[in-house]
């Protein structure tokens, strides 16, 4: 088949072994890629209750079908493992030139087993793979690694690393390529820490053949037109950041730890004024026309510094901390991508943290000294250097991620740790976005906003945001099983709008890339056949219904201010559309894959697999 | 509609790039009663002509894609037939996806 290798590169650190294992057509078909063919890969070299931190645990890098083909905004890839937040799937997407190289070693994903005698550089030129000591490279952030990586190997090669967050096995570190663009969710750096790897330099010659070239290149000059007309200009111009101001004015701005839904100090941080404040750079993902990045320069009197800016990053360091002043958001982000720390968890779990303090639970003597208060711009950037660095008491418990954390302090301090099966909260208020509520709650990687996109619904005229009701279910089946394709093809999320019409244009251009005929419903099955071996695999790692659930304080507290105060969500409602999500995806009232569904997708095989693909 | 029929005030508010391309927050516009939100559209794009071809079509009646609207912050709406309440604050946003 066109557009892959048909193999996993599989490498043992613990044998000092590699080998191929051999990918079939029809598997590469029914998972297509990236997302997709990860969390297959996962289920079948996973070993049944591995520890997340231990060395069976696979770190696999997965290419796409669409790499390489010039199509924008496609040079993706997707890392997968069991995370250590959640003990269920964990993934996470990174767009970097990091993508091409791997796709060009001659395989179309890289299993990592085991773990190395001592901390190293996997090196991996086309097929031949070896292990370099990186002793000298150990404390070092991820942009002196990768630096320092290019310098002793070339600048041919391609560097995926870790910075001392993920050396210390912060459950939420992250893995960084291209100058601190990071793979961030999930703690997939702490999987790489754990296996002894500060680096992974890549680089390969090998490419795929496409089944109709010309065919391609004309959709990619016509696509790349279309993804700079209106319905990408909000990215292009103000990028993610462009979501505060509305959010805050629709009530679904998280603040102070979800105690509040608006930020009386949004408009300083919002996307519209810093585009006039701090006349942000634009950068752009390898191969993409939009470039929705935005590069922030401090502009106060304090050191300069710079960080790539987006929503996340943006409300999760700053009115989730109650922080409204942007150069210490700047500062804030900036050191979390050098720190190699997820954005979004660091500022969750720090907002809990402040929650804590603020209930006299966090002593400054709890803290070592340190006054964790909502607004304290100093604390903020003082704990995120603690945590990467596993500081004695306060860092190490906060680098347990918000779930363990709350269950150490105890005092019901659970109740306001907001996390979904250890996933912290992404910015999205579940009480005023009802059906973002649902996908948060069921998203088997925890509380994501990427692999559901369910708030689309919620900000149109098809339901109403504030209300709960037993169609939600259908809607965010319909929402994740998108994504699910849209995450293996890879597209970026922000194109999604130039489409005229995605499954058709993605069927055409799988069937362009690979030469098998593909309709629309092809991918929609890929997509429902995806979320099912994501789930599955979740059931077999100890899954029950009440891991599908949310934050207490989503589910007791009505919401305070803004437009939506006096909203709730109750435990009745979550149920309800819970209940709605499991019919609609048929499965049992327990949330079950029953075996009519699992042979309907066509996956009996993959369960059945023999336990030698798992190496152990 | 007349041209007779006695005004009423409703405020448009801006968000991300009609925002931008007006260089207001929120504008306040006069309208007649029993307009529709397609007549208040054409007003704002009167009243900030800039926002034509970036947030509102260039004829003045609809909204140019990744655009939005949203009544009190409350409820989305794409039918712009809907008749303006007196005082009513409606929200000019860029469409979500994601971030
Ligand atoms: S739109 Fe943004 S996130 Fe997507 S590929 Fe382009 S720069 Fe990267």
């Amino acid at each position: 088949m066109h557009g892959y290798h048909g193999r996993a590169l599989v490498i043992d650190l613990t044998a000092g072994a590699s080998r191929y294992d051999a990918l079939d057509d029809a598997t590469l078909r029914a998972f297509v890629g990236g997302g997709g063919l990860g969390s297959y890969l996962l289920y079948r070299y996973c070993p049944q209750g591995a520890d997340p931190l231990g060395p069976w645990n696979p770190l696999i890098f997965v290419t796409s079908p669409l790499i390489g083909t010039g199509l924008t905004t496609t040079s993706k890839f997707a890392v997968v493992a069991k995370s250590p937040l959640t003990g269920f799937i964990g993934d996470s997407l990174s767009s970097s030139y990091l993508a091409p190289e791997l796709k060009k070693l001659g395989a179309d994903a890289v299993v990592i087993l085991g773990q190395a005698a001592r901390w190293s550089v996997l090196c991996i030129d086309d097929g031949a793979v070896t292990v370099r000591d990186a002793a000298h490279l150990l404390g070092q952030d991820t942009f002196e690694t990768e630096a320092a990586v290019k310098r002793e190997l070339g600048p041919k090669v391609r560097v995926a690393c870790i910075g001392p967050a993920g050396e210390r096995l912060v459950r939420y570190a992250s893995i960084a390529t291209d100058g601190g663009r990071q793979a961030g969710r999930t703690g997939i750096g702490a999987v790489m820490g754990s296996k002894r790897l500060k680096a992974i330099a890549v680089h390969g010659t090998q490419r795929v053949t496409l089944a109709a070239p010309e065919a391609i290149e004309s959709y990619a000059v016509d696509l790349r037109a279309r993804s700079l007309g209106q319905a990408t200009e909000k990215y292009r111009v103000l990028g993610t950041m462009a979501n505060v101001a509305s959010f805050n004015r629709l009530g679904a701005l998280p603040t102070r730890n979800f105690q509040q839904a608006t930020f009386e100090q949004a408009a300083a941080v919002s996307g519209e004024t810093l585009h006039r404040t701090h006349a942000p750079k634009d950068a752009h993902c390898a191969n993409c026309t939009i470039g929705c990045e935005k590069v922030l320069t401090t502009s106060d009197g304090g050191a300069k510094t710079s960080a790539r800016m987006e929503y996340e990053s943006l409300f999760a360091l700053g009115p989730l901390c109650g922080v409204g002043d942007p150069n210490v958001v700047v500062r804030a982000a900036r050191a979390c991508d050098a720190l190699g720390l997820d954005t979004i968890s660091t500022g969750v779990t720090i907002a809990w943290a402040m929650e804590c303090a603020q209930r006299g639970l966090l002593t400054p003597q709890d803290a070592g000294g340190m006054r964790l208060r909502f607004g304290d711009g100093d604390a903020l950037l003082a704990a995120i250097e603690l945590i990467a660095r596993r500081g004695e008491g306060l860092g190490d418990l906060l680098a347990e991620g918000t779930r363990q954390a709350s269950a150490r302090v105890g005092e019901g301090s659970e109740a306001w740790a907001m996390h979904v099966k250890g996933l912290e909260m992404p910015g999205y208020e579940p009480r005023s976005l009802q059906t973002m509520a649902l996908g948060l709650a069921v998203s088997t990687r925890g509380a994501c906003h990427n692999r559901s996109s369910a708030y689309e619904a919620d900000f149109s005229a098809e339901v109403d945001r504030l209300r709960a009701d037993d169609r939600r279910g259908a809607i965010a089946m319909r929402t994740e099983d998108f994504s699910a394709v849209l995450d293996s093809m890879i597209w970026c999320k922000f194109l999604r709008k130039a489409f005229t019409d995605f499954w058709g244009e993605s069927a055409r251009a799988y069937e362009m890339v690979t030469g098998v005929p593909t309709a629309p419903d092809d991918l929609r099955r890929a997509g429902e056949r995806i979320n099912n071996v994501k789930k599955l695999f979740n059931i077999r790692e100890g899954w029950t219904r009440a891991d599908d659930t949310l934050p207490a304080r989503a589910l007791e507290e009505p919401l305070r201010d803004g437009v939506a105060a006096g909203v709730r969500l109750t435990r009745g409602d979550l149920d309800m559309m819970i209940g709605s999500y499991y019919h609609a995806r048929g499965w049992t009232e327990e949330g079950m894959v029953p075996e009519g569904k699992i042979g309907e997708m066509g996956l009996e095989g993959l369960l059945a697999q023999p336990s030698s693909d798992r190496m152990r | 509609m007349t041209s007779a029929a006695p005004a009423m005030q409703c405020t448009m508010e801006l968000f991300g790039m009609a925002r931008l391309a007006a260089g207001r927050v929120a504008v306040t516009l006069a309208v007649p009663r029993g307009a529709t939100l397609a007549d208040a559209l054409a007003a704002l794009a009167l009243a900030c002509p800039t926002l034509l071809g970036k947030a509102i079509a260039e004829n003045g009646a609809a909204l140019l894609p990744g655009h939005v609207l949203n009544l009190d912050g409350r409820s989305f709406v794409d039918d712009l037939s809907q008749p303006v309440r007196p005082g009513e604050r409606i929200l000019l946003l860029s469409d979500q996806a994601g971030g």
